[in-house]
């Protein structure tokens, strides 16, 4: 369980996200929906450690998150979550198998095999056929895959994704988020900030942000 | 941690950018070696050169110039040295050998040197005496032939005027015998000749007492204009038949004039000298002959002493040129820092991905800081190599300048200033790294 108390992000000085108490499950496909602007990703930043929070908790399955000190909420972050943009935000200059890994990089010198193999795995399950190949050979829909891979990689409990279908065609958005719902069976936390109707459909419970506040909550949307 | 992967990426990603740098880097780099091997290469050739000539007696005066121009052959004027030094230097058990320099006239370029045979030995190695007044042995660079006949110019006469150069040419003939062996010293380029001719050529006889000449066999008198002015008191024409406007003939079969060149004895009427090149007995001599010959008519001069106060001098020089070189350096290394630090800055985006996926600030940290240092280590590898390349034409340059071989070479204190040089790159890559370091999340966050 994901659970927020009283939440106050500020920037500049300036309050961007104001959150009571909520509380998100594992095990099923969790939506926060919202106009542009309303702090979505400022929402996913905040439950992921990486912005400070200027009051309140964030837990995660018990563990207050902001306990940790920011190392070792990053190293955290490496191991639990997995993370997909709108944009893919992969790295250009890398293999598509290379960008899975990367991130095992970031705590490991050598990578372990069991974790190159699992990438190759994820890579051929989303269908991604030459895994060496430089990402910018990629078309957007295989970008996503490959993006969808890193976020498996190392099987985190935690997926959070940033408008992951905003960018892609009808077919690949379904791929996605039959890939999001499939993860949320497993019993892992799934977050997907998102506006797309298809997503929204697909949603247990939806969170409406508008201005950084909770406008609504809705549950079993699906 | 391991910043290889991103490293690897980073390299595709900014391939010009990294290219530009190392080049930067290795010219930089590979320029201030180069001034710091050359400076050193410059003071070991020319401690070489001076290492040959133990005491030098000249006239008073500067004793740089008596260095430059008896040890360097720098064509400087040169005051001559009162002729009885001459008999005072025969008589002096401490002197083993000594040999006078006879400087002022050239041919092409090239210094004619008046001397005896020890110079020859000392210098070149050559066992041999010159065979006649008009023979000539030539340095190894010197672009004459042996059998060769070519007339000496006074002064080093560098116009290509013709009627100037007739003006300056003395009309008597040298004929070049030999080649000598390479000694890697201003001394490449000489033309040597027997002293006496020297003397002969400016009319001042060649040095030897009339009835010495009768008692010896000198077949180039014979049949020559010396009989000619036998009885007269112009010394200037006597001796070995040489006298201007003359056609002289090479063919000087059977003479005997190689025991007797260079062989002087008190009652010679010997002649002026530039100098004279001393190789005392022992170091005590030294140090006696050079405090005997120092007084209002002579000085004595040891070379290797000169080239330290030379050395003295460059001395302070080399150690600014040192901090200057190093500054220099920091300074391109600075820039190239900050050239990275703006590159960084358009990447922020690049670095906002890789916090959210996982990367803690020292994995970023670390990483900017090895992708500055290894461009910085490549560059110094590319930048030794590019010395050492620079080195070699730089000393073929100077060498050809200065006439004598300058060999310089990369040495262990070369690559400590490389090593020095990269220990201050390794603190300034710092500065990119910290400045990725210390880019807040929120900024961060901002940019995805």
């Amino acid at each position: 369980m994901l659970t927020l108390s009283n939440i106050t992000v500020e920037l500049d000085k300036q309050p961007i996200l104001s959150l009571g108490d909520i509380a998100l499950p594992y095990g099923q496909l969790n939506v926060l929906a919202g106009p542009s602007g309303a702090g979505k990703s400022t929402f996913l930043h905040t439950v992921s450690g990486q912005l400070k929070l200027t009051q309140g908790l964030v837990h995660w399955q018990g563990q207050s998150l902001f306990d940790l000190n920011e190392s070792a909420r990053s190293q955290w972050r490496s191991k639990n979550v997995g993370f997909i943009f709108q944009d893919f935000h992969l790295i250009p200059s890398l293999s598509a198998l290379d960008n899975v890994i990367l991130q095992h990089s970031f705590s490991h010198w050598r990578i372990p095999n069991e974790l190159r193999q699992q990438a190759l795995v994820l890579l051929k399950q989303f269908g991604v056929k030459d895994v060496h190949k430089n990402i910018g050979q990629f078309s957007r829909g295989e970008k996503q895959r490959i993006a969808l891979a890193r976020a498996l990689s190392g099987s985190p409990a935690i997926i959070l994704a940033d408008e992951p279908t905003a960018s892609l065609d009808k077919e690949n958005a379904e791929f996605v988020i039959q890939q999001l719902k499939a993860q949320a069976d497993l019993g892992k936390f799934v977050l997907a900030v998102s506006h797309d109707p298809l997503v929204i459909g697909q949603a247990s419970q939806i969170l409406y942000l508008e201005r950084g506040v909770i406008q609504d909550e809705s549950m079993d949307a699906a | 941690m391991n910043p290889w992967m991103l490293l690897k990426a980073w390299y595709r990603q900014y391939t010009w950018p990294c290219v530009i740098f190392i080049a930067l880097f290795s010219v930089a780099l590979s320029l201030g070696v180069a001034l710091l091997s050359q400076e050193r290469a410059i003071k070991q050739s020319s401690a070489n050169v001076s290492d040959q000539f133990d005491l030098i007696i000249g006239a008073p005066g500067s004793k740089i110039d008596l260095v430059l121009d008896i040890a360097f052959l720098q064509t400087g004027f040169l005051e001559t040295v009162p002729t009885h030094v001459w008999h005072d230097l025969l008589d002096d058990e401490r002197v083993k050998w000594f040999a006078p320099v006879v400087l002022g006239d050239g041919y092409a370029g090239s210094p004619i040197i008046g001397t005896t045979q020890p110079l020859l030995a000392s210098i070149y190695g050559e066992t041999e005496n010159f065979p006649n007044i008009h023979s000539a042995f030539v340095g190894a660079n010197v672009e004459l032939k042996a059998g060769q006949i070519f007339q000496p110019q006074h002064g080093m006469l560098e116009s290509s005027d013709e009627d100037e150069a007739e003006e300056h040419t003395h009309h008597v003939d040298y004929q070049v015998v030999r080649k000598l062996p390479i000694t890697g010293t201003p001394w490449d380029n000489a033309i040597l000749v027997p002293v006496e001719a020297t003397w002969a050529v400016h009319g001042l006889g060649d040095g030897h007492a009339e009835d010495e000449h009768e008692g010896h066999e000198h077949g180039v008198h014979e049949g020559h204009e010396h009989e000619k002015h036998e009885g007269h008191e112009h010394e200037e024409h006597k001796g070995y038949g040489y006298e201007e406007h003359e056609e002289h003939d090479h063919e000087r079969e059977g003479h005997n004039e190689v025991e007797h060149l260079g062989t002087f004895d008190e009652h010679d009427p010997l002649k002026p000298v530039s100098a004279f090149i001393v190789k005392p007995i022992t170091i005590a001599s030294a140090y006696g002959l050079r405090s005997d010959f120092s007084n209002n008519e002579t000085q004595g001069v040891f070379p290797a002493e000169v080239m330290v106060t030379l050395y003295a001098l460059m001395g302070d020089a080399r150690a600014l040129m040192s901090q200057i070189t190093l500054i220099c350096e920091a300074l391109v290394m600075l820039s190239l820092v900050f050239g990275i630090a703006a590159l960084f800055a358009l990447f922020k985006r690049e670095f906002a991905i890789l916090r959210t996926i996982g990367a803690t600030r020292s994995y970023l940290l670390l990483s900017v800081w090895m992708f500055v240092f290894s461009l910085m280590a490549v560059g110094l590898l590319v930048g030794m190599v590019l010395a050492t390349l620079e080195v070699q034409w730089i000393s073929y340059m100077l060498s050809n300048k200065v006439q004598f071989n300058i060999e310089a070479t990369l040495g262990g204190k070369d690559w400590l200033f490389a090593l020095a040089v990269l220990l201050v790159g390794s603190v300034l890559a710092l500065l990119p790294a910290l400045f990725v370091y210390r880019v807040s999340n929120e900024k961060l966050m901002q940019s995805i």
